[in-house]
């Protein structure tokens, strides 16, 4: 399959009767990236599964009205993460239990999770993090993406991405350290 | 600075997350059955919208039309200079503040009507039977004197 550049699908989305061409060469595109980005938020396949589809009927909405001097990927990555952190958010709301603690103590039950024990320690660890030290540690160590880029995605200052990096991997270190 | 015995040399940066093998593959056709079912839920869900603002719009001009009668009818009775005191609350407004009115003003200001002039009328009738009864004076006295 021929890579589409974003520029491409875009003007593709505003032709006449190519709007669905368009938006399955950008799902296809993007599909995996997100999803993942996603999943290693909400933890649970079925979760992401529910978001992803989710961001992508948002970006159905919304694309016609896309300005294409921003970013388009880190715009799809806006979306995904919001709809992700909003799932997280009704799910620990509606929980009796400390959410996070059962997100990683169901990893080692998960048919959809490949990891050693170490691997699952290291999601716990991760999970015990603040939220924004949470994204911020994912998106730069296994997604590894540019702080530059992060910090267009959330909103934040390039300094305030490394000190949270930095801090999350302290307490990940800790976390291994007391455990 | 490097940590020589950080975790994260000991760790793989791999994802530890999985799918099915052909998750990726269907996943854009269930996507686009996402999108179109979404875009036909909307309609429905805008048009219970759009009635119930009709509803709302229609309540509101009735409120607002009985409370403009309503202000009209105020108005007008306020025009014709009518009195909205009560007759009950003259009565116990004259009751509580006797001393400020003498029996003259009291007297001046009760409206006479007919049902007025009949009790008038009806005391005079008394007090003339209980004369007649106090000097026994009989019918038949009564008619041979006339």
């Amino acid at each position: 399959m021929t890579d589409y550049k974003d520029i491409e699908i875009l003007k593709l989305f505003q032709t006449e009767g190519q709007k669905e061409r368009a938006f399955l060469l950008l799902v296809e595109k993007y599909q995996k990236r997100l999803y993942w980005h996603v999943r290693k938020i909400v933890i649970i396949h079925e979760d992401a599964d529910d978001v992803i589809q989710n961001v992508f009927i948002k970006v159905w909405k919304n694309l016609e009205g896309f300005k294409s001097n921003a970013q388009l990927y880190t715009w799809l990555y806006k979306i995904a993460t919001n709809e992700a952190l909003s799932l997280l958010k009704t799910k620990k709301k509606n929980s009796i239990v400390h959410y996070e603690e059962f997100l990683g103590n169901s990893l080692s039950g998960d048919e959809y999770f490949n990891g050693d024990e170490i691997e699952i320690r290291l999601q716990k660890a991760i999970l015990s993090l603040p939220e924004r030290q949470r994204l911020v540690f994912n998106m730069r160590y296994f997604e590894e993406l540019k702080y530059e880029e992060i910090a267009e995605i959330l909103d934040l200052s390039v300094g305030a991405l490394k000190a949270s990096y930095y801090h999350a991997r302290k307490k990940i270190e800790e976390f291994f350290k007391d455990g | 600075m490097v940590n020589k015995d950080s975790i994260f040399d000991k760790l793989k940066k791999e994802n530890p997350f999985r799918v099915t093998d052909q998750y990726f593959d269907s996943l854009p056709e269930k996507i686009l059955e996402s999108v179109y079912s979404a875009d036909n839920q909307e309609p429905a869900n805008k048009n219970k919208m759009l009635r119930l603002k009709h509803l709302l719009a229609y309540a509101a001009s009735f409120l607002g039309l009985i409370f403009l009668s309503y202000l009209g009818i105020q108005y007008f009775r306020l025009k014709q200079g009518h009195n909205y005191i009560s007759k009950n609350d003259a009565i116990e407004y004259v009751s509580f503040y006797t001393s400020d009115f003498d029996e003259a003003t009291i007297l001046e200001n009760i409206p006479i009507g007919k049902n007025e002039n009949i009790s008038a009328n009806d005391a005079e009738s008394e007090s003339i039977i209980s004369y007649l009864v106090d000097e026994g004076i009989d019918e038949l006295t009564l008619y041979s004197e006339l």
